[in-house]
Parts: structure tokens; C-alpha cells; sequence
């Protein structure tokens, strides 16, 4: 209980909810892209779960930068399909979101286990070290939280600044705003609709592939069916929660990782409590945070709904 | 465009019962064609990854009706799956995409093993039904919070009862590593299910066990409730909210009912997993069955054939891909696959029944409060 009152302990926790928002963070902010374009990606989690296997498997015998970077284009690669289907094709985003969750989790599965011997040597990356940035690491309590991440978490971070610029500061990102909001009055302007989601779409794979390869490359290291445990959906609430901004996506990553480590540092404080308890706390702050968001929320009006060109 | 004429509306596609079996013989051959294509997609990858996909299928159908056995693992795969499909398809037809059958599942499972505990020495007469009341009343009572959210703030159900899953997930770990577990088990488990609750098998030698039957008893239900007043009145929902609140109909009565329809087909299907096919409760009873058993809906077309038909086929994939793992060493995820490539490749519009049912959804789609103006 005294533990709580220590400044090492909100330290500790808000560094490791940084780190456990990594992911969340890359997978958010892609997402909010397409979903501002007005496309409801249900498939980042498949985004995620392929970005996580391609980047083991090709960081495994080269380095981790190309494992990461090849994340991104798995995800990418699914995330095609999605624009095959729904975006050329008009197939109901939902269903096919769900498919392609359900196509990565299965492809990831099938892999996985025709490369894996039994009692063979398992493919694995060892972690990165933490980066220290010279006398702002070693400010007493800022220090320890903030400063000493890896570049995985720092590339997330600069991300979101670009993201941040790009959606509201470039004709792009007006554009995905516009063919989100109101698909025809962006095409009477002679917006590509079409061409718009398509890139959006292809931001959010790219980046929910990179989610995934920040997990495993950053955090985990070696893979694991259902690895990405629901976190790409956990990418879609979090973008509820500050109605569609670059910003709001990645404060929301980062409100879930603090929970999520909150979760587990009070363990060590509070040992009598169930640690499956403790571990719902993330998941319960979401719901509340889904639920009071509810009131201000607004989403983009044409998110779900096929846009289909009147020739 | 054309996805207007292929949709036309409803009165429209059951004009007739000539343009209804036509209806038929396209969705027929176009759904033959989608598993078709599905299974030469597989093939490929199964060629790319070096193994004979003719040895595979063969030991997949073998796996999946070679033998009693098999057609008994078949059978007591589509169950469950059926149950959960017809249960979330009410709520599709409502335009309601529930993905937490999963933790509802769950819920049940936990709701009927209590339950039978408590009737531990009454007669199987007794014990039997409380149980299945049991577990489908913890599956309501799983999705009661997601529906009220959704009725009371628009909270979208999906991303709602995924998280009400994690919240089953971290419930039945609690209590299987503890309050409901053996003193002597080692891993989390619970005590055997009173034998007094047990559903007995129908053939020896096989995992066909009563509780099958439950999906033909939950098949006929929704067959009365697709034709009854209030299915009706539901479906119109589904198609075109405003027209029927004009009508009278009550929005919030017909999310939170047909949410806890779904709750409740659900839980049972947890009863039937415990009582039945495990009779114990583990950490993953659920598998996979509420997930797939939402696509088996989708698949279906939210219609007491389709789902039917839907629910074999999974039932057979999963079956036969556990099958072909074991005796040929080829990954049971190919069924994973082909089961997701199924879904993908019936989602494309020339699958009138999922058109229908998608622009309901997207009729009633919200992801959270109101759009835009």
C-alpha cells in the first residue's frame, strides 16, 4: 500500500504504459486515417498479427529495422484485400474486416507451425536496449518515466507529430477528411474518392503492420499464436475516445497502456487482490471511456458505408 | 447503381415463387462456387508450403465424415456453432452485430455448471433444464450491460461486448484457479460436472452426445420467430429504423430483446459445451465457437437454412482440419483459412443474401453517438 505513495512506483508505471502503448499507438493512428477516410478497418487486428510474424521472420536472420519494416508491408498486403473487397468491390466493411482477422490469425497459425519443429529452435529476437538521452534521462522522477524507451517507442512518438501534421496541415489530409464526411460533395469537387480510401487504407495496414512489429520486435520477441491478444480492436476504441484526432488516438493508446501496467504494478501492492482483477482494469476504463465518449463523439458520417461512383 | 437493383426490396425478392427458387439456384451456385474457390485458394497455399493438397483434403474429409466417430466430432462442432448463428442472426436482422457470443459462451458455461452443482441430488429430470436455464440466463446476463449501452448512449455492441469477452476470459481464469477448482488439479479446471446433469451420448464410441439436439430445437424457435408478429416487426427494424419507429415499434426494446436473444442462445451453447461435450469446465470451452458462429451468420444470410448449412460446413472444416493435423502434420489452421477466405469470398455482392442483410447493418451502423450533421 505504501508503495503507492512512492514516486518510483507512478514512474515505473507510467514508463511501462508507454511502452505497452507502442503498438497501440502505430495501429491508432493508421487507423484513424482510414477511419476519417470513412473506412471501418475490423481487419487491423489481422493487420497486426501478420505485421507481427513477417517482422520476426525476416528480422530472425537479417536485423530488426528490415523485421520492422517488413511488418509494415504484410500489413499493407491485408490490407489490400480489404481494398479489393470493399472499397472496388462494395463488400460490406464489417464482414470483410472480420475476415481478414480471421485470415490473419489463420495464416499466422498455419505458418507458424509448418516452420516450428517441435524442440527445434524457435525463432526469436532479442529486445532492444533502452535509448538514454544524455541529462534528461537522469532528471529524477521525468527521467525514469519518460526518457528511457526504446526506438520503437520513439519512432511512435515522432509519428505523431507527422500524422498529426499531415492530417490537419496537407491537402491529404483535407481530402481524407472530405471524402469521410461527404463522399459526394468531395467527388463534385473532383476528389478521387475511391483513390483516397485506397491510400488511407493502405496508411492504416502500414501501420497497424508496424503495431504489430513494434510488439513483437519491441516488446515480446518471439511469436505466438493469437499473440496480438485483441489489440487491434483495442486500436479501435481507443480512436473513439477524442472523436477522430491524431492526438486523441495516440493519448488514448497511451491511457490504456498506463492501465494496462497499472494492472500489473499493483500486484506487487496489493497481492491479496486476484491479479485477474487487477488485469480488467484496462478493459474496464476503456468501456467507461467508450461510454462517456459516447456523449461528445461524433464520427465521421460516411464511416461504414460504401462509396460507390455514379459514372 | 447495381447495388440497388441486386438489393430490391424485400417484397420485391419474395414476389413470387417462381423468382424465389431462382433465387435459390443463383445463391446456390454461387455459394458452391465461393467454397470451391476457397478450397483451390487453400490448395495453393498448402502446394506453396510444400505439401500434397489432395492428401490433405482427403484426411480433412476423412476427418470430418469418414467414420462415426468424425461425423459425431462434425455433428458436435455444428451445434454450437448453429445455436450461436441463429442467436446472433436475430440480432443481425436487427441490424445489430454482436461479436461477444464469445464471453457469453463463457458466461454460460460458468452459469450452468453452478447451477448443476446446486442441483447436484435432484433428478436429471430437474437438473438437466435448470442447467440449460442456467447457462443461458448467465449469457443474457452477460450481454445485458453491452445492450442497455447501446439502447441508452449508442455505444457500438461490437467493440462493448468485445470487451465484456476479455472480461469473461479474466473471470473464468479467476475462478477455475480458484473458488471452482480441485484441490488436487493442477492446471485451472473445474471439479467434473455432476453426472446427474450429464447429457448422455446417442451413439458409443463418438462425442455425439444429446445436447446436438438442442441446435434442431433452436433452429425451429427461430423459424417461428422469423414468421411471428414481433420477428417481423424486428426485421423491419433491421431495414429501416425511422419507418419503424414511425410505426410504434420501440427502438430500445428491439436492441436490448434481440441482444439478449443472442445472450441466451449463447449461454446455452456454454451449458451444452459443459454438460455435453466436456463435462467439466475449462479455461477454453468457448474455443473459438463465438466467433465463428457470428460468420456463420453472416454466411448464412441470417436465415434458418443458411445458418444451418453454414454451421455443417464449419462444423466439417474444423473437424476435419483437427484430423488432418494429426494424422498427416498439416496445421488444423488451413480450416482457419479456408473459413475466413469462405467469408471473404461470399461478402462480394453477388451474394444477394448477405447484400440484404449488410444494408441493414449499414442502415443501423453506428460506431458511437450520433453522425455528423
Amino acid at each position: 500500500m505504501s508503495q503507492l505513495l512512492e514516486a518510483t512506483f507512478w514512474s515505473a508505471t507510467t514508463a511501462g504504459g508507454l511502452r505497452l502503448a507502442t503498438p497501440l499507438i502505430y495501429a491508432s493512428i493508421g487507423e484513424t486515417f482510414a477511419q476519417r477516410a470513412g473506412v471501418l478497418n475490423l481487419g487491423l487486428e489481422g493487420y497486426m498479427i501478420i505485421g507481427a510474424l513477417s517482422s520476426l521472420y525476416v528480422a530472425d536472420p537479417t536485423s530488426a529495422p528490415l523485421g520492422f519494416l517488413a511488418g509494415g508491408l504484410a500489413g499493407m498486403a491485408l490490407a489490400s484485400l480489404m481494398i479489393l473487397l470493399s472499397i472496388r468491390l462494395f463488400a460490406n466493411q464489417v464482414v470483410v474486416g472480420f475476415g481478414l482477422t480471421i485470415l490473419g490469425i489463420g495464416t499466422t497459425g498455419y505458418i507458424f507451425h509448418e516452420t516450428t519443429d517441435v524442440g527445434g529452435r524457435a525463432r526469436q529476437v532479442s529486445l532492444p536496449s533502452e535509448i538514454d538521452i544524455p541529462l534528461l534521462s537522469d532528471i529524477p522522477w521525468l527521467g525514469d518515466a519518460v526518457f528511457g524507451h526504446s526506438w520503437y517507442t520513439w519512432l511512435s512518438l515522432s509519428l505523431v507529430i507527422v500524422a498529426g501534421f499531415v492530417a490537419s496541415r496537407t491537402v491529404f489530409g483535407l481530402q481524407v477528411k472530405a471524402v469521410g464526411e461527404d463522399p459526394d460533395a468531395a467527388a463534385a469537387k473532383g476528389v478521387d474518392v475511391l483513390r483516397i480510401r485506397t491510400q488511407a487504407t493502405l496508411v492504416s495496414g502500414f501501420l497497424g503492420g508496424l503495431g504489430g512489429a513494434a510488439l513483437m520486435l519491441g516488446s515480446v520477441g518471439r511469436f505466438q499464436p493469437y499473440l496480438t491478444a485483441n489489440r487491434g480492436f483495442i486500436a479501435l476504441i481507443v480512436i473513439i475516445m477524442a472523436s477522430w484526432s491524431v492526438w486523441g488516438a495516440a493519448m488514448g493508446a497511451f491511457v490504456f497502456g498506463f492501465f494496462e501496467a497499472l494492472g500489473f504494478n499493483l500486484n506487487n501492492a496489493f497481492v491479496d487482490v486476484p491479479i485477474e482483477g487487477l488485469n480488467a482494469i484496462p478493459f474496464f476504463v476503456a468501456l467507461v471511456i467508450l461510454t462517456v465518449s459516447a456523449r461528445w463523439a461524433r464520427m465521421p458520417r460516411g464511416l461504414g458505408a460504401n462509396y460507390i461512383p455514379t459514372v | 447503381m447495381a447495388d440497388v437493383d441486386v438489393n430490391g426490396d424485400w417484397d420485391a425478392q419474395h414476389a413470387t415463387a417462381d423468382s424465389d427458387e431462382r433465387k435459390l439456384t443463383t445463391s446456390l451456385s454461387t455459394s458452391v462456387l465461393a467454397v470451391l474457390l476457397a478450397l483451390i485458394i487453400g490448395g495453393l497455399i498448402l502446394l506453396m508450403s510444400g505439401e500434397n493438397p489432395l492428401t490433405a483434403y482427403s484426411a480433412m474429409a476423412d476427418g470430418a465424415f469418414g467414420s462415426s466417430f468424425s461425423l459425431g466430432e462434425t455433428l458436435s462442432r455444428a451445434a454450437p456453432l448453429a445455436i450461436v448463428g441463429y442467436g446472433t442472426a436475430v440480432a443481425l436482422r436487427a441490424g445489430l452485430i454482436t461479436i461477444g457470443a464469445q464471453g457469453q459462451v463463457v458466461a454460460g458455461a460458468i452459469g450452468a455448471l453452478l447451477t448443476a452443482q446446486f442441483f447436484e441430488n435432484a433428478p436429471s429430470a430437474v437438473a438437466i433444464p435448470a442447467a440449460a436455464l442456467g447457462g443461458a440466463l448467465f449469457g443474457m446476463a452477460w450481454v445485458l450491460v453491452p445492450a442497455l449501452l447501446r439502447a441508452r448512449f449508442n455505444v457500438n455492441e461490437i467493440l462493448s461486448t468485445l470487451l465484456f469477452t476479455e472480461f469473461a476470459a479474466l473471470l473464468i481464469e479467476y475462478l477455475l484457479n480458484n473458488p471452482l477448482k480441485p484441490p488436487t488439479a493442477i492446471t485451472p479446471q473445474s471439479e467434473p460436472y455432476p453426472t446427474n446433469g450429464v447429457l448422455g451420448l446417442v451413439v458409443d464410441g463418438t462425442r455425439f452426445h444429446f445436447g446436438v439436439f438442442a441446435a434442431c430445437a433452436i433452429g425451429l424457435a427461430f423459424v417461428w420467430w422469423v414468421r411471428s408478429d414481433r420477428g417481423f416487426s424486428y426485421d423491419l427494424y433491421g431495414e429501416n429504423p425511422s419507418l419503424a419507429q414511425s410505426l410504434g415499434i420501440s427502438s430500445n426494446r428491439v436492441i436490448i430483446n434481440s441482444l439478449l436473444i443472442s445472450g441466451a442462445a449463447a449461454g446455452l451453447v456454454g451449458w451444452m459445451q459443459a454438460a455435453g461435450l466436456l463435462q467439466r469446465v475449462y479455461v477454453q470451452i468457448a474455443s473459438d465457437i463465438g466467433f465463428f458462429g457470428l460468420v456463420v451468420a453472416f454466411l448464412g444470410g441470417a436465415t434458418a437454412g443458411g445458418v444451418l448449412v453454414a454451421a455443417l460446413l464449419f462444423g466439417a472444416l474444423q473437424s476435419g482440419g483437427l484430423a488432418m493435423q494429426s494424422s498427416e502434420g498439416i496445421p488444423a489452421s488451413l480450416s482457419d483459412i479456408v473459413q475466413a477466405l469462405l467469408l471473404l469470398g461470399f461478402s462480394i455482392r453477388y451474394a444477394p443474401q448477405i447484400i440484404r442483410l449488410t444494408r441493414r447493418v449499414g442502415a443501423n451502423f453506428t460506431l458511437i453517438g450520433k453522425r455528423r450533421a
